[in-house]
């Protein structure tokens, strides 16, 4: 059978045809039916009325990165945090999530664990939407992005303190990580 | 610190770091690539900043990976050029049918089952800012890629070019190249519009830019090549307006909206295939992408790569799905395809694990991805598993399906010579066998002064009683396997041009018809040897005396490795004749016996020689102990000389030394002979240095050519047509 025959192009056409096809109803039901998690990939400045005391004074930086519904972030100081690689990671359960990881020498020495948990608030005043005894944040990623919350923190020698209220503001420069 | 001294030392620790990895795989029998590869992962989080944080993130700080970045995008565009450069139109000579219908359905049903996978992990990986489509269409790409390079150079490596399975291999990769090239820039468009509908006109001015390229570009490029063709030679200036013709083409497709690479591998794709322009080109080029900038890109991508997300047993569960999606859906799809053009099963199987090869280029597609944010870290560190996983099982894979028992050894087929092997279901491969009842492999490193090696494979083979024949083995060993000639058809050049060299010498040798010379790549020259004297049942290995180049001991080196690995009988040949133009006959022939059975084997040796030629004389000294007695010759050796013909019995000499250091008596009696032959000595093998102290002895003060016998089999096959 010759490669450019009639009934080789109908053979070719048919088989491209049918997985452009196939291709075409797989995307329109993902499109239609499959929803990802929001993004919530950012850059956000914490702010918070009451820390621990080597804590106080600083302005500090979560980096939140994102892998569907698996997150990863990094928290220094506000100049130094985008250069850490991340030492937290946690899930994001529909809105709901959590980190726990630890946070660098330099930011806070004698402090070994920090828990964020929380939820996600899209267009809607900042709220705590969960509380229990690790804390809760709630999160605006879109505009204008706000991150409201708690985090507990546990010493190397002690068990998680009383949680700590914050907020955090996404910073400019980052909006736009995953959108193209 | 300053950022291009630290971006300079990290440039330092990259290319140590891979040459030593890479060198360490290679050792194992994988690709270079791999190695590479591996050793940027390990400079990354996954290995180096997990054993030494503070010290990876000093060296390798978030702030220097821009520059890395840029030296690596450099790489990229000129190792993308040089991929389009070796993609040849006469890659497409083996069998396009079979390779149109086999690479077509290779690339579907990846994609295919990608975009099935898209339903399941889209929501679990990816997030909103990501269209489900380009999502989709990205993970299709990222699992129907087939690593155009890295396949070629295993094909070579494999010695598999010039089969069926290799030219069909090497076509439907190289149409897969180009298919799934067009894909992936077909997923950068839809992910950067985030719309099919979007794309259109990206994908318009892409094809618009490839028409102008394979018309007007090859027209001024054809102008090039027969300028170069006059002038004979490439200019700094010709080659500086090659390079600012191939960053011009990368700034285009940037513009354009899909990706700089695509430019640049246009630019090599367009270039007319005149061999020696494209030779030339790729020399001058490769040296430097690919030892200083290559590793910057797979030092930047394993910086990326962090292992460590996968901190859970849900995510390695993941990564194996998807592993196991690109591996059924690249291997199943190419072995049906193939299967249903005919051909057989082992061909076929051999092909999908060939076709599931990523390498490379899956890194260069993921980097893509994960820089467009259409992969999230977590999925890109899976891709990599997989891309490194495809490629590691490759050459195992196909050994095991396509074991080299399979591939015809000899570069001039004659019916006689092909292997006779039987499959495992006991049905015959080859049904012209002719009987070869003795076969010498003659492993010659320089053709141009193994003359006398070659006239002693002559002298112990020719027999008129039993058929025999010579193949000398050359062969070609490749210091890295991703250079330009490594590519199938410059290797089979290479091939040509030493069988030429081979043929030329054998020209010059009496009894041309017993010589059937072999020519292969090797990139392990001693194992490579071993494995060929295994398939070829080779009798005899003939060895050339080699001098080693970091040790005192005469059998040390290359020829050491040998005969530790060959699984035949051997022989080392120290040639005293200086004069390769003299013709040797070898007339009188000593074997001096210790009693073992490496000397049994040298006077087999010198007994055929006795046979071949009847105005030959042998003397055979027994080197014995003062305190002994009787003969020192084993019962089975006194048998066989009782068992010789009258005529060929009177024409040995059996004497006997009573000293326990023979050299000065064997010394002068060698100055009367042609050849001396001993065993290799009863503690070889046993300690080092590799021969004993007597043998050691004798390869120095010995007059005549010497010939060094160790034995393998415990079963004689020099003598069996005395039966």
């Amino acid at each position: 059978m010759n490669i450019f025959s009639v009934k080789s192009v109908i053979l070719y056409s048919l088989a491209i045809g049918s997985a452009i096809g196939f291709f075409q109803l797989v995307t329109s039901y993902g499109e239609a039916n499959i929803k990802a998690p929001r993004s919530v990939t950012g850059n956000y400045l914490i702010t918070a009325e009451k820390l621990p005391s080597c804590l106080q004074g600083k302005q500090l930086l979560l980096k939140l990165q994102q892998s569907g519904i698996y997150l990863n972030a990094s928290i220094g100081n506000e100049t130094t945090a985008k250069d850490h690689r991340p030492t937290f990671s946690g899930r994001l359960n529909q809105r709901q999530f959590n980190l726990i990881g630890i946070l660098p020498t330099n930011i806070c020495a004698q402090l070994s664990q920090l828990k964020i948990a929380g939820s996600l608030v899209d267009h809607l005043p900042p709220q705590i939407i969960k509380s229990n005894s690790s804390g809760a944040v709630a999160v605006v990623n879109k505009h204008p992005q706000k991150l409201q919350g708690q985090f507990q923190i546990a010493s190397k020698n002690s068990s998680y303190t009383t949680p700590f209220e914050f907020t955090g503001i996404i910073q400019p420069s980052t909006q736009s990580v995953q959108s193209h | 610190m300053n950022p291009v001294v630290l971006t300079l030392i990290e440039v330092l620790i990259v290319i140590a770091g891979s040459r030593l990895v890479g060198w360490a795989f290679r050792s194992i029998g994988q690709p270079l690539v791999i190695g590479e590869i591996v050793a940027g992962i390990a400079l990354g989080p996954s290995l180096f900043g997990w054993l030494a944080p503070d010290l990876a993130e000093a060296l390798f700080p978030i702030t220097a990976i821009p520059f890395l970045n840029v030296l690596s995008q450099i790489g990229l565009i000129f190792f993308m050029f040089l991929i389009g450069l070796e993609l040849d139109p006469k890659y497409l000579q083996g069998n396009l049918k079979t390779a149109i219908v086999t690479s077509g359905v290779s690339i579907l049903v990846p994609f295919s089952l990608a975009g099935i996978l898209s339903l399941f992990i889209y929501p679990i990986v990816s997030n909103d800012s990501v269209s489900f489509t380009a999502f989709a269409l990205f993970l299709g790409a990222a699992m129907s890629i087939t690593a155009f390079p890295v396949l070629a150079r295993i094909i070579t490596e494999k010695n598999l070019q010039n089969t069926r399975l290799g030219t069909l291999a090497l076509t439907c990769a190289a149409v897969d190249d180009v298919t799934a090239w067009c894909l992936l820039a077909l997923a950068i468009a839809v992910t950067r519009t985030n719309s099919m509908v979007a794309a259109v006109p990206i994908i318009i001015y892409s094809v618009l830019y490839i028409g102008a390229m394979l018309t007007l570009g090859r027209w001024l490029l054809k102008i090039l090549s027969t300028y170069y063709d006059r002038t004979g030679k490439l200019s700094q200036l010709m080659l500086a307006g090659i390079y600012m013709a191939v960053v011009f083409s990368a700034l285009i497709t940037e513009w354009i909206g899909i990706h700089l690479i695509f430019g640049a591998f246009l630019l090599g794709a367009a270039m007319p295939k005149n061999p020696r322009l494209v030779r030339e080109i790729a020399e001058k080029t490769e040296d430097f992408v690919l030892i200083f900038l290559l590793p910057i890109f797979f030092a930047y991508s394993g910086l990326k790569t962090q292992i460590g997300l996968l901190n859970s047993l849900d995510l390695w569960l993941l990564c194996g799905v998807v592993l196991g999606v690109a591996v059924v859906g690249k291997y199943v799809g190419t072995y049906y395809a193939a299967r249903s053009c005919q051909i057989d099963k082992q061909e076929a199987s051999a092909l999908g694990w060939l076709m599931n090869t990523r390498g490379l280029t899956e890194l260069i597609v993921l980097n893509i991805g994960l820089e467009l944010g259409v992969i999230s870290p977590i999925l890109f560190t899976m891709l990599v598993i997989m891309a490194l996983v495809t490629t590691f099982m490759t050459s195992p894979l196909l050994e095991w399906t396509y074991p080299k028992k399979l591939i015809r050894l000899h570069s001039q087929p004659e019916p006689t010579l092909v292997v006779d092997d039987v499959h495992d279901s006991g049905i015959p491969l080859s049904t012209k066998i002719t009987q070869i009842d003795y076969r010498i492999l003659v492993p010659v490193a320089n053709p141009t002064t193994q003359k006398g090696l070659l006239q002693l494979a002559i002298s112990i083979a020719q027999n008129d009683r039993q058929s025999a024949i010579i193949n000398p083995l050359s062969l070609i060993e490749l210091e890295e396997d991703y250079l330009f000639q490594s590519t199938p058809f410059e290797a089979n050049r290479l091939i040509e041009s030493r069988l030429q060299k081979l043929n030329s010498l054998i020209d010059t040798l009496d009894s041309k018809e017993i010589f059937q010379p072999i020519v292969q790549i090797g990139y392990d020259v001693s194992h490579k040897t071993s494995v060929i004297a295994a398939l070829d049942r080779a009798n005899l290995v003939l060895l050339g005396w080699h001098r080693p180049t970091f040790t005192n001991n005469r059998l040390g080196g290359r020829v050491a490795q040998m005969l530790g690995n060959t699984p035949a009988d051997m022989a080392v040949f120290i040639d005293a004749n200086n004069d390769a133009s003299i013709s040797q006959s070898y007339q009188k022939l000593l074997v001096s016996y210790t009693a073992n059975n490496h000397d049994d084997l040298a006077v087999e040796i010198a007994l055929r020689m006795l046979c071949n030629d009847r105005h030959r004389q042998l003397e055979l000294i027994q080197i014995r102990s003062p305190d002994l007695k009787d003969s020192i010759l084993s019962a089975e050796l006194e048998s066989l000389l009782e068992s010789l013909p009258t005529e060929m019995r009177a024409r040995i000499k059996i004497s006997t030394i009573d000293t326990i250091d023979p050299i000065v008596e064997i010394e002068q009696i060698s100055r009367q002979v042609d050849l001396t032959i001993t065993g290799i000595g009863r503690t070889w093998g046993r300690r080092k240095p590799m021969l004993d102290n007597y043998t050691d002895r004798l390869a120095i003060h010995c007059v005549s050519s010497l010939l060094i016998a160790r034995r393998y089999s415990e079963f004689s096959s020099h003598l069996s047509f005395l039966n």
